[in-house]
């Protein structure tokens, strides 16, 4: 199994109050969007910190911010104020250093490549050596469970199984961060609880620190080591709540009465955000 | 091959290394489109002569096709025959096409990513490109010739000026429709704007730009003839039409003659085009440039 490297690459890493190493911080980050004159408050005076090997969901109704707070991470977006930090530096640091990978709500594979090809994309750009990335895009395939399909073409797969291959791509740059922006919201539910064990077990082998952005109270709940409820217009974050299930997550734990709790704890926080049922 | 199946709900269960249903292979693509050619070939000629038919046309103005392609058995004033003269100078209008298809392609395919890539240089370019294509070539045409004079790079101009366009906003329209997810996909890799280009954006615009090059491989042959037309050209298809215009009322089928000859030569580079659409498709699942 291919081993992450987790460890700080700047020595002044902040850490979290714990003393782990942060692998997402944010401080007063505010971000206004300006459209014909008219301002929208995206983001206002959010705090996060997500240490190294967390996984975080961060879940709340449409138009809170949450897509944007990712899009800062990921430096698609240059924060209107506050800072952001991503394995202690700047997105921009982060993103040109290859330290995350993203997985989108759109398994956005290039229909032309085959699912390899595709898997191999991001080490292809990099510019590793054929041999070197083939084996690792296999390797990835092999975790997302798609062995035997390396020569198929997206459109012969189902949602499910792009979406595999999305993450695999995700995975095979080896990033010790990942953000996945809604990346089961357009799969049917039986499809993504599938899923959503099998993102458990390889989180499990890499240990990247994962920000992902849900609608889903289940899979929130589910996945995370912390669930960030944000709340609209402006984007805050409302409350934060630690999931304090038991390792590994497992098809069992969605029996587990202590799940019960925290998906209804999670979904009154919500309804209060938000004024009514989401 | 390995069939693996990978079981569970929600999962279409797929086996690796079968054959993709519902695709057929290349030879039959390309033979279906074949079938189609010659039916509407068949149909073209049952028009013709349909309606010399009806409307009782004579033979002067619209002599009927055998005619016109026994013609090319026949001797010319310098005892040439005229099939082979009409294909070596289909062989001059085809360099010149080729050439000027080839470089209006190269500048269309540039100015198209330079118009998706800035906004700036898109807008101040585009409405000036569309203003240069109304410009009559015929009538700028001997002003070329003063340029550039009777030879070849005038031609290769004219085609060239008329294959930019279409290939310019085929390229254009194409890499504006690459989805923005996979911009920002290529961002998150710290790719360079090379190789978003030519890993995303322009295999993404490849059936679009295909099209357009259709387009110009027509345009291209027009072009080249207009270019042979101004007096001074020594052959080519325009020069052969100049002389079949002076002596149509004597002999009418050697115009159509040419008309048939360049029409074979404007087809033959449009399925050119096609073939390469087809090679360069040949990784994708569906040929999606067709």
């Amino acid at each position: 199994m291919p081993d992450v490297d987790t460890t700080p690459t700047t020595v002044d890493t902040p850490t979290s109050s714990l003393g782990r190493p942060l692998g997402l911080a944010a401080t007063a980050l505010c971000h206004t969007f300006v459209s014909r004159g008219e301002e929208t408050v995206a983001l206002d005076d959010v705090d996060l910190s997500v240490v190294q090997g967390g996984f975080v969901s961060i879940i709340g109704p449409s138009g809170c911010g949450k897509s944007t707070m990712l899009r800062i991470f990921a430096d698609l977006l240059t924060p209107t104020a506050g800072a952001a930090r991503v394995n202690g530096k700047n997105p921009h640091e982060a993103r040109v250093g290859r330290e995350f990978g993203m997985v989108f709500q759109s398994p956005n594979l290039l229909p032309w490549k085959s699912v390899l090809k595709n898997a191999m994309l991001p080490l292809q750009v990099m510019g590793v050596a054929r041999p070197e990335r083939e084996a690792t895009a296999r390797a990835m395939l092999d975790l997302v469970g798609l062995t035997g399909f390396e020569s198929r073409y997206p459109a012969q797969l189902s949602g499910g199984m792009q979406q595999r291959v999305a993450i695999a791509r995700a995975l095979s740059m080896r990033p010790s961060v990942l953000f996945m922006d809604e990346p089961f919201g357009a799969l049917d539910e039986i499809t993504r609880d599938r899923l959503n064990l099998e993102l458990m077990s390889i989180w499990r082998q890499l240990s990247p620190t994962v920000l992902f952005i849900t609608h889903s109270i289940a899979e929130a709940v589910f996945l995370s080591t912390q669930v960030v409820v944000m709340s609209p217009r402006p984007g805050r974050i409302t409350t934060t709540i630690d999931i304090d299930l038991p390792m590994p997550r497992t098809a069992e734990t969605r029996d587990d009465p202590r799940y019960y709790e925290l998906v209804s704890r999670v979904r009154h926080e919500l309804t209060s955000v938000s004024g009514g049922p989401v | 091959m390995t069939a693996a199946t990978v079981a569970g709900p929600g999962v279409v269960e797929v086996t690796a290394g079968a054959p993709v249903p519902g695709v057929p292979s290349l030879a039959v693509r390309i033979a279906r489109q074949v079938v189609v050619a010659v039916g509407l070939l068949a149909i073209a000629v049952a028009l013709w002569e349909g309606i010399k038919l009806v409307t009782n046309t004579g033979d002067r103005t619209m002599p009927h096709l055998w005619d016109i392609v026994s013609y090319l058995g026949s001797k010319t004033s310098k005892k040439e025959t005229y099939g082979p003269l009409l294909l070596k100078n289909m062989l001059v209008t085809a360099r010149g096409a080729l050439l000027g298809l080839a470089s209006g392609t190269l500048l269309g395919i540039a100015s198209g990513v330079l118009i998706a890539r800035s906004k700036l240089i898109g807008n101040g370019l585009l409405p000036l490109i569309v203003a240069a294509q109304t410009v009559p070539i015929v009538a700028v045409s001997p002003a070329l010739v003063l340029w550039l004079g009777t030879g070849w790079t005038t031609k290769v101009a004219i085609a060239t000026y008329l294959t930019y366009f279409p290939v310019t906003v085929a390229t254009a329209r194409g890499m504006q429709a690459v989805p923005r997810d996979s911009l920002d996909l290529l961002h998150s890799y710290a790719a360079s704007r090379w190789t978003v280009l030519t890993q995303v954006e322009l295999p993404y615009a490849l059936p679009l730009i295909m099209v357009g090059l259709e387009t110009a491989a027509a345009f291209s042959v027009v072009g080249t003839i207009v270019g042979e037309l101004p007096f001074g050209s020594k052959e080519g298809l325009g020069v052969m039409i100049l002389t079949s215009w002076q002596f149509y009322t004597i002999q009418p089928r050697a115009l159509y003659c040419v008309a048939l000859g360049a029409c074979v030569l404007g087809g033959s580079l449009v399925l050119g085009i096609r073939l390469l659409g087809f090679l360069l498709a040949g990784s994708r699942p569906q040929g999606e440039v067709l």
